[in-house]
């Protein structure tokens, strides 16, 4: 035993060195799984381990949300069931922990969250403006509200408000489309799942992965649309699906974020479709929407293929002021990385910016393009994982459990792979959900990542905060309090930077509401310009680095 | 018709192969090479059955026909006929690079490598490139792509026109970020006397990559103006166009490109839904919507077979042969085809015609035992009655063999798929994996 201790001990040492040895080397931080030390535990359930039906293989999210107020951001896990458990009403469909003080209580109980299902997904906006957080949870089966009742606990308000959907929720997000000061929801569903009818591993050739039985789907099962809900301000919501001209065709959606991807002041959609081409409504600033996916050239590839969309996320990564889409993929084909030229026109520049052959083998779900080492420039992480535990039988250069890819942003358009630099990034697991926060609040933005029938890993962030940062915690009084569409610039001795507030996102997830900009080695921020979503402008400034930030929106018109 | 053609090339390719390896061919294994020659299918594969019968261990007919019903799709036939042509006769190349063809086309890409590297260590001959060829795609798709391009180089190393290889090795480059080394390779592809397909928007793709977008939109241009329909072409011509500034001409191109989705969507959305249609009994609404596929796509073969067979169903026989004779020019190669054009000419008293027909199916399709129920029916009427018996009885021996299935009448050949445990077989899988 002592033998073992002492060489793996070593084995520690040395493990640990190159990496501090790599760290040092490209000045990158390391990110280091503490998911156990800090209490995140929660076993993920979805389905059994052969994945014989698609229902089983997409596993779950997760949301960053400060549910009370008290400065700390905590932690929700959505959770999934099997189809055995499901017929029984299913499992607890999330898991509530309190963030105290960088440890984690759960307080599910306590908060009232007990709800059994097959739970998929959340995203996080204060819909009813009390100015406490409010969870949606897509499932397989109705979809839940949980409004926050400010005291701790939660009700689930699903039926009085008027969204639950019995459809296969996937991703859903939040955003105020009309500007009327309460923010809407959006909700991607999946396919029309039947366990009864959908047919077995391996039954045709569209049940089959390179050679080997894997479960039918989603192609040839038909897909379910997805539906808008526009909040009445009055704790209801109403189906404005076809009314607001979302008209999807039935494609298998996914990832979905709000974004005022064409920088008109009013929020657009985008949405992650698996193996069909993606979806993009334009505000038409009048209630509706108009689908330009394919001539803005985000909702293909560069060769005009449709791929299969799984995570989605924002992030103006070559600092032209305009959000850029990262829409991560099925393995053997790229994630791809669509450039905002301006006019809502995309440009693939996933092979230019490095990010083509090296993510081939990866399935990429949970995703962030976000500053992790605060150096001004947002970088891309992907949790990844295969759907077919059966590839680990085939020699095709895939496995079932995967490693995580994280790109830095070299600031010239281009990205360096730079996970070898965490050893526990590339543990290999099959991870789905990915969530960003700086939950300890240390000025460097951590990761939490859900892996399907195992624990969650959470990255925490070492060495991010060597670089000065600066966070916003916006309050909306005219536009939604959650400030949910606001769009934060700031200047640093004449560099400017945007980052957006985003409900939804990545898969299935939700990052913390708080706006996070890294700022290299500047100390202070000279100006900051807030767009507000209800179109209305502040700026304030200069403003110290290295600390978070609350501006409410000022109640007078700007 | 296009995947057949293709797989028929690759034969014609490994036949030289073949004969420099077998004994001297007869002249009927010859008149059967001459129909293939002339892309008379149908009557190739008859004379090499023909063949099989007067000598079933021919492993020359055996192997053709191994190729043939690989070009159609029917896997696990032909790899049913590989097995007998390898059973006496181990060693030949291109046996192994038949074997990996089938492997290859069922997805199982390892096992595939492994056929096409031991046809080159049995020896290829004049089909080497061919195998080269072939693992460089496989490599490609295992993401290997330093092994794919050592590959596709050896394959213009014996063949340095190859304009498939120029083109793969084109796309690689480009999917590297070598736009540079992409154009060389793609404009070589180009210069050969059939570019492939694919070419055109590649060779776009690389001169956008390197900022020539004038050069792009000129060669993006040449791909739609010759062939259409060409999605991938048409798509990045928009896409460039747009990217230039050329925005009018881009919201062109892009709404040509829309309006070629949306019928290729509408069409496989009608089709499908008439198949569902017709699987339910509702043979109207099948009927209007396969019409209305036509209309779309007036020479779509599976559409125009599964009209022949729910008009047959209607009882309208001439109907139905009307459209039946349009999918037989279409896909000679469907014995759905034929048995439906046997029933109609059955129905209208023409048994001649409805006895070559039904033999036409039974050729192509020796397993499906409702071929020879109806060749039963059509000797009853020709009272040629120990015909008919031996048919019948055929038919029920078909039907009492293990793992039979009764076949779905509204099934077309797209709609052929070779089950998991043949699947296996053919990929030398464990029966567990």
């Amino acid at each position: 035993m002592r033998t073992s201790s002492t060489r793996i001990f070593w084995i520690l040492v040395i493990v640990g060195a190159a990496a501090s040895a790599l760290h040092s080397e490209s000045g990158f931080p390391v990110f280091v799984d503490i998911a156990e030390k800090v209490g995140i535990t929660l076993m993920n359930i979805c389905g059994g381990s052969q994945k014989d039906y698609i229902v089983e293989a997409n596993g779950n999210g997760a949301a960053f949300l400060d549910y009370d107020n008290d400065g700390e951001v905590d932690v929700l896990i959505v959770n999934g069931s099997t189809l055995e458990h499901y017929k029984k009403g299913g499992d607890p469909m999330v898991a509530l922990y309190r963030n105290v003080g960088g440890h984690f209580v759960d307080v599910t109980e306590s908060a009232h969250l007990r709800k059994n299902g097959w739970g998929m997904g959340s995203c996080v906006a204060d819909y009813n403006n009390d100015g406490f957080p409010d969870v949606y949870i897509t499932a397989y089966g109705p979809n839940v509200l949980f409004r926050n009742n400010g005291d701790g606990t939660f009700t689930d308000v699903t039926a009085s408000a008027g969204v639950g959907d019995t459809r296969w929720g996937t991703g859903c997000a939040f955003g105020d489309y009309d500007r009327d000061g309460n923010v809407d929801l959006y909700v991607a569903n999946y396919v029309s799942f039947d366990e009864k009818t959908v047919r077995t591993r391996g039954a045709n050739d569209l049940c089959r992965y390179m050679g080997a039985d894997v479960f039918c789907g989603p192609v040839g099962l038909p897909g379910q649309p997805d539906v808008l809900y526009h909040n009445n301000g009055d704790g209801t919501f109403s189906d404005v699906t076809a009314k607001a001209g979302i008209r999807d065709p039935n494609y298998y959606g996914f990832g979905v974020i709000f974004s005022d991807l064409d920088n008109d002041g009013w929020p657009d959609i985008y949405v992650a479709n698996d193996s069909q081409p993606n979806l993009l409504f334009r505000n038409n600033r009048n209630g509706t929407f108009s689908e330009v996916g394919l001539s803005s050239g985000a909702a293909l590839n560069e060769a005009g293929r449709p791929q299969s969309g799984m995570g989605v996320a924002i992030g103006d990564y070559d600092g032209n002021g305009l959000p850029d889409i990262f829409v991560t993929n099925f393995a053997r084909d790229t994630n791809t990385l669509y450039k905002n030229l301006g006019n809502m026109f995309f440009i693939d520049s996933t092979v230019s910016a490095g990010l083509g052959e090296i993510s081939l083998p990866y399935l990429g779900w949970g995703t962030s393009l976000a500053d992790l080492d605060n150096d001004g420039r947002p970088d891309i992480f992907v949790a990844n994982g295969q759907v077919y535990p059966q590839v680990d039988r085939l020699n095709v250069g895939q496995k079932y459990f995967q490693r995580k890819e994280l790109y830095r942003n070299l600031g010239n358009g281009k990205f360096e792979e730079i996970a070898r630099a965490s050893p526990d990034l590339l543990i290999g697991k099959s991870s789905r959900g990915a969530s960003v926060a700086d939950f300890d609040d240390d000025g460097d933005l951590d990761i939490l990542v859900i892996n399907i029938n195992d624990r969650p890993s959470f990255y925490r962030n070492d060495g991010g905060n060597r670089n000065h940062w600066i966070g916003f915690r916006l309050e909306g009084t005219r536009s939604n309090r959650s400030a949910i569409g606001a769009r934060v610039e700031i200047e640093t001795g004449g560099r400017r930077q945007i980052s957006y507030v985003v409900s939804g996102g990545s898969y299935l997830s939700q990052n913390d509401l708080r706006v996070h900009f890294g700022l290299g080695e500047v100390t202070r921020v000279d100006r900051v310009r807030i767009r507000w979503p209800n179109g209305n402008t502040e700026e304030s400034g200069p403003v110290e680095a290295d600390r978070v930030i609350t501006i409410k929106e000022a109640k007078a018109a700007q | 018709m296009g995947r057949i053609r293709h797989a028929i090339i690759g034969v014609f390719i490994l036949v030289s192969t073949v004969h420099s390896q077998t004994p001297q061919p007869d002249a009927t294994l010859d008149a059967g090479l001459v129909e293939l020659n002339k892309g008379n299918i149908f009557e190739s594969i008859r004379i090499f059955k023909q063949i099989l019968r007067a000598e079933p261990s021919s492993p020359a007919a055996s192997f053709y026909l191994s190729g043939i019903y690989t070009g159609m799709g029917r896997y696990g036939t032909a790899y049913g006929y590989l097995k007998s042509a390898m059973k006496d006769n181990t060693g030949q190349g291109a046996y192994y690079h038949q074997l990996g063809v089938i492997r290859r086309y069922v997805g199982c890409r390892p096992e595939a490598l492994a056929a096409f590297q031991q046809a080159l260590k049995a020896g290829m001959g004049k089909g080497e490139a061919s195998s080269w060829r072939q693992i460089g795609d496989l490599q490609e798709d295992l993401l290997e792509w330093d092994k794919a391009i050592a590959a596709y180089q050896n394959v213009l190393r014996l063949q340095p026109d190859d304009a498939g290889a120029h083109l793969a090795l084109g796309r690689l480059y480009l999917n590297r970020n070598d736009p540079q080394r992409a154009i060389s390779e793609l404009r070589a592809a180009l210069g050969s006397a059939s570019p492939p397909d694919g070419v055109y928007s590649s060779l776009g793709r690389a001169y956008r990559a390197i900022g020539d977008l004038e050069s792009s939109v000129s060669i993006l241009q040449k791909g739609v103006d010759r062939n259409p329909t060409d999605e991938e072409s048409l798509y990045m011509l928009g896409q460039v166009l747009l990217v230039s500034g050329r925005d009018s001409e881009g919201r062109r191109v892009m709404g040509e490109y829309q309006i070629l989705q949306e019928r290729l969507s509408r069409t496989n959305s009608l089709f499908e839904n008439a198949i569902e249609r017709a699987q339910s009994g509702e043979l109207d609404q099948a009927e209007t919507h396969l019409k209305e596929v036509l209309r779309i796509a007036p020479r779509y073969a599976p559409a125009l077979q599964v009209l022949g067979t729910v008009r047959l169903n209607r009882g309208n026989t001439g109907g139905a042969l009307e459209m039946l004779k349009q999918a037989q020019f279409s896909n000679p190669l469907n014995s759905e085809t034929y048995f439906d054009m046997g029933t109609a000419y059955l129905r209208s008293g023409k048994f001649s015609e409805a006895l070559d027909m039904t033999l036409r199916a039974r050729t192509l399709d020796e397993e499906d035992p409702r071929y020879p129920t109806l060749l039963g029916e059509i000797y009853s009427k020709m009272n040629r009655m120990a015909e008919s018996r031996a048919a019948f009885d055929l038919s029920r021996e078909l039907q009492s063999r293990p793992g039979y299935r009764p076949t779905d009448p509204y099934s077309s050949e797209m709609r052929h798929r070779d089950d998991s445990a043949t699947v296996k077989t053919i990929c030398g899988q464990d029966a567990d994996k």
